[in-house]
Formats: structure tokens, sequence, C-alpha cells
């Protein structure tokens, strides 16, 4: 067969799947590649909308360490990233589980909770910033009115107070996590559970020998997800703060600081060198994940 | 004790616990349902009030100016491009990683679920500039087009895990039968996966109707034509725009009006959003 008669064949027999793909493909060229491309290459200029790019080096990924206003907001928000990601996704996981568990077996009203513990889900990101703004709020908000029957008040947004109250507003999705592990139960063999109780095992040993070790895969998948994630926080935060972080920066997470960066100062070179800090972050910590998940049990035909 | 006594105390407490967070998490629909009745004085007042004295529809009226539809017909715009064109293509490209053997098949799919890991911010930041070379700035392109490229990685998961489950038999008896790979497509795979179609729409439906990431960053704060709902109450409300609106009142019947479609949707679609329709096959 000559070289251009295996083309031919080669295409013959692959166009179609290639034709059925091309819009991911198209998308992935247009809307990922190439501004991927063009953030490294930024991240190495200075560069703002107006001016064209100069000076190439690494200023950008040195001035996160210099001790400059960019270097103490890049420190503040990433440990405020990081203490917000290791509170909230263990606790997450184990509450959801734990909730999913409870509502997994067919009992009476099951139904009807599942259902308002899923509801708060689906509240916009910009109606939680408004409505907790005005719960939260000292005059006229109604903790505060609460708190002043015992002449007291407090102050649930400032510096010392605001991680706390996010990570408590939070948890009102606990309903998103929840369905997911629910959904994962479903997969479980019954015949296991039988077994089981003929052995004599009790509800607790069940869980700890049946359905955690089954649901292994959906830990694996839920912890990846948690951390890609809650590093990314943005939405939620930005509303309730109004973009600015928070009194002292105290809720600046990391993706409103480039936000700000490149918005705000329009500094687009440094913008993308934070993005790219982001990224390798994220990437290590999922090879982590990766690397230390032999205990992840696939099932026997694997 | 006995099994049984301790058995019902068990019960009970664990009842008791579920009622407990379940006012929890309803208490913050309590709030914007009962100050969404108030007028701006009762909403202001101290000490505070709980229920509004009378229930007046004024704070919704108030909400709802003209800007409000301007927004809401952005808004509908940018979810009907969103939920049909996304999730057409969703399944197109679903489709042809589960259902057609090629070269590089598992390959690209690979390479496209792990630009998962890339953070949406590495390339909002460029796309920003490339969106102003071409004039997308202030309109809602940005908002719409990218979608239709595959409609987003998880949902190619989701409907590619489900696809895979049918039998190869299907695609090969309407070969016989004379079917071309569109028609196989839409005829005989797409009704068995009408939930898993339905689910995403639903999905993506949900997370546009939320998105305030995308708007926020490419349409300025000055062009009000085209914003969508979700940046509409924020620059009204929350951002840095001197003359903010700060009646609660008002604030909060424009979240209940917010929260009105989606309860909608979730109302129709609970079954298959509560149950979850099963990854069945994650492992893979």
């Amino acid at each position: 067969m000559s070289r251009t008669e295996k083309i031919k064949k080669a295409v013959r027999n692959n166009y179609k799947g290639w034709l059925f793909v091309s819009p991911l493909v198209l998308g992935l060229l247009i809307f990922t590649l190439y501004p991927t491309v063009c953030s490294l290459i930024y991240s190495l200029h200075d560069t703002d909308l107006v001016h064209p790019m100069q000076n190439f080096g690494f200023q950008n990924y040195i001035a996160l360490f210099d001790g400059s206003n960019a270097s103490r907001l890049f420190l503040k928000s990433l440990g405020n990233t990081f203490l917000y990601a290791v509170i909230y996704i263990p606790l997450s996981l184990v509450l959801t589980y734990l909730l999913a568990w409870l509502l997994n077996k067919a009992s009476r009203g099951t139904y009807a909770f599942r259902v308002i513990y899923y509801l708060p889900v689906l509240i916009p990101g910009v109606v939680v910033g408004l409505l907790w703004q005005d719960i939260l709020n000292v005059q006229y908000g109604i903790f505060n009115a609460f708190l002043g029957l015992f002449d007291t008040s407090f102050d649930f947004l400032t510096a010392d107070h605001i991680m706390g109250t996010f990570i408590a507003i939070q948890f009102f999705n606990v309903g998103g996590g929840m369905i997911i592990w629910i959904a994962s139960f479903k997969s479980i063999p019954q015949s296991m559970y039988e077994a089981a109780r003929l052995d004599g095992a009790n509800g607790f040993q069940c869980l700890t020998h049946i359905t955690i070790p089954m649901s292994t895969p959906y830990i694996f998948y839920n912890l990846v997800m948690g951390i890609i994630g809650s590093l990314q926080v943005f939405a939620n935060a930005y509303v309730l703060t109004g973009g600015t972080g928070g009194d002292g920066d105290a809720l600046l997470f990391y993706v409103m600081n480039i936000y700000n960066t490149a918005f705000d100062e329009l500094n687009f070179g440094l913008a993308s060198a934070l993005s790219w800090v982001l990224f390798v972050i994220i990437a290590l910590l999922t090879l982590l994940v990766f690397k230390t998940s032999r205990w992840v049990y696939y099932g026997e035909e694997m | 004790m006995s099994k049984r006594a301790k058995r019902i105390v068990l019960g009970t407490v664990k009842y008791f616990l579920m009622a407990l967070l379940a006012v929890i998490l309803l208490f913050p629909f309590f709030v914007m349902l009962t100050r969404s009745f108030m007028t701006w004085q009762e909403a202001t007042s101290y000490p505070v009030k709980v229920f509004p004295e009378t229930w007046n529809f004024a704070s919704y009226a108030e909400a709802m100016n003209a800007d409000f539809f301007v927004y809401f017909k952005n808004t509908v715009i940018v979810l009907l491009v969103n939920v049909v064109g996304g999730t057409l293509s969703a399944y197109l490209v679903s489709y042809g990683f589960a259902r057609i053997r090629f070269k590089g098949n598992n390959i690209l799919f690979g390479i496209a679920l792990s630009t998962m890991m890339l953070p949406g911010i590495v390339s909002q930041v460029p796309l920003y500039v490339a969106y102003s070379k071409i004039g997308w700035l202030n309109t809602l392109l940005p908002l719409t087009i990218p979608q239709l490229f595959g409609g987003g990685m998880v949902n190619i998961f989701l409907i590619r895990q489900y696809l895979r489950s049918i039998p190869g038999s299907y695609n090969e008896a309407a070969k016989i039968d004379g079917a071309s790979e569109l028609r196989t497509c839409f005829s005989v795979i797409l009704p068995m996966v009408k939930p898993v179609i339905l689910l995403t729409a639903v999905n993506i439906f949900m997370a546009c109707w939320n998105d305030f990431t995308t708007p926020l960053m490419y349409i300025d704060s000055t062009a009000t034509e085209q914003f969508t709902l979700a940046v509409g109450v924020y620059y009204r409300f929350l951002g840095a725009v001197s003359n903010k609106d700060k009646a609660p009142n008002v604030q909060m019947a424009l979240c209940v009006l917010m929260m009105i479609p989606s309860v909608v949707v979730f109302g129709f679609f609970q079954r298959s959003l509560i149950e979850g329709v099963s990854l069945t096959g994650l492992k893979g």
C-alpha cells in the first residue's frame, strides 16, 4: 500500500469520530491552549492593555517575594486560601458524607430532608452575598437583634471573624456534596450488606467495612475536586466583601487578588504570573493526591 | 437499657438533629421572604422586626424597575444559547468519545480531562485581552460562544459515562440498517439517554443563572445595557458605585426574584437532581 493510500485509509477510518469531537478540540485550542500560552508569555513581561509587552524576564515572579505590596497581597491571599482549604475540605467531606449516610436509608421523611438540605445550593452567589450582609448587619441584622436581647452585639465581618463567618456560610452548601455521596452509595451491591448482616455485622461495621471502602473512588474524586475548587474560591467572597477582600484583607482569596491585579490595576503581567503559580500549586497537590491514592479501591475487575 | 429502647432513643436524637439542621438551612429563605415584604422603615428599624406588620409587595415593584427587565432579557438570551447550544454540543462530543472508535480517542479525552486542573483565571486574563481586540468586551458573546465548544468537561464526562453503558450492538444494528452516524446519534441513542441529557441541561441552566464571575470580568461596570441579572444586582447594591441602593427590603425582594427560576427548575427535576444520576463507571 502506498503512503497516500495509507493516509486516505486512516482518514476514512477516523474522520467521523474527530468530526464529532471537533467542537471540543476547537474549544480547547481557542479558549484554553491559546490563552494559556499567552498567559505564560504575559507572565514574563511587563504588560497592560494599552502598552505592548516589554522587558522580558522573571520580574513578575520575583515581585511575589520581594517585600513589595504585591508580594504582601500574594502571601496574604495565599495564606487565606490555604487556611480556608485546610478547614473546609476535610470538614465538608466528613459532614456531607455523614449526612448522606444518614439519609441513604429509605426511612420516613428522608426524601423531604434531602430536598431541604439541597435548597441552599440553589442560592446564586450574588444572592448569598446580599443575604448574609443583611443577616449579619450590625445595626438591623437579625443575628444582632437576637444578641441585642442579651445586651451584646457581634460584628461578624471584622478581620478576626470574617473567615470563620465565611466558612460557616459556605457550609450551607452541604447538600451539593451530599447528593454525590448518595449517588455513590447506589452503586454498592445490596448483597454485600445482606452477607454482612448474616455474619452479624452491625450498622457501624457495615459503614466502615463496606460503605466507606466501596465509595473510595468517589472520596478520591470529591477530594480532588474539593482541592481544585477550594483554591479557586471567588464569587461568594467577592460579593460578600464588595470586591475588597474585607477588613484587613482577611477574606482576600487568591483568585480575588489575581482579579484585582488584572482588572483594577491592569497589571496583566503580574496577574498572569500569579495565575501560573496557582496552576503549579494545584497541579502539585493533585499529583500528590494521585501518588498517594493506594487507598482507593477500584473493585475486583480492575 | 434494652436494645429496643436504645434504638428508639437513638432514632429520636437522629431525627432531632436532622430537623435542627433543616431549620438552620431554611433560615436564609425565611429571612429573605419576611424582609422582602417589609417597608423600608420596617426593614431598617430598631429593635429589629422579624415579621412585617402588613405583607406588602411595594419592594417587589421597586425591585422590578426598567433596568431589571433589561438585565432579565440579557440573562434569558445567555441562558437560551447556553442551555440549548451547550447541551447539544456536550452530547455530540460525548457521543464521539463513547460511541465511535477513532485514533487518539483516549489520549484526547485524557488531555481534555486534565485541563480541568487548569485554573479558570489562567485563561480568563488573556481572553480579556483577546476579547478587547475583537470587540467582544461589553457584549454577551463571551458569555455564550465559548459554551458552544463542548459545553464543559464535567458535562461531557457525565454523558460519556452514560453512553458507554449502552451495548455497542445498537450502533452496529443501525449501521446495518443503513443509518448514518448522525441519524444513529439522534434517533437511536439519544432517546435512551434522555435523563442524563435533561440533567445536563438543568446543570447548565443553574450554572449559567448563577454565573457571576464571567459577566463581572467581561462586562464593564458602565455597560449597564449588557448586564445580566447577577452583575446587575451586584452593581446596584454592592459594587463600588457611589449611588448604591441601600434598601434592605428591595435587596431581599430581588433575592427572592432571583431564586424563583432556580426553585421552579429544581421543582420540576428534583428527582433526578436529588436521587442523583449515579455516576456509574466513575471507576473506568
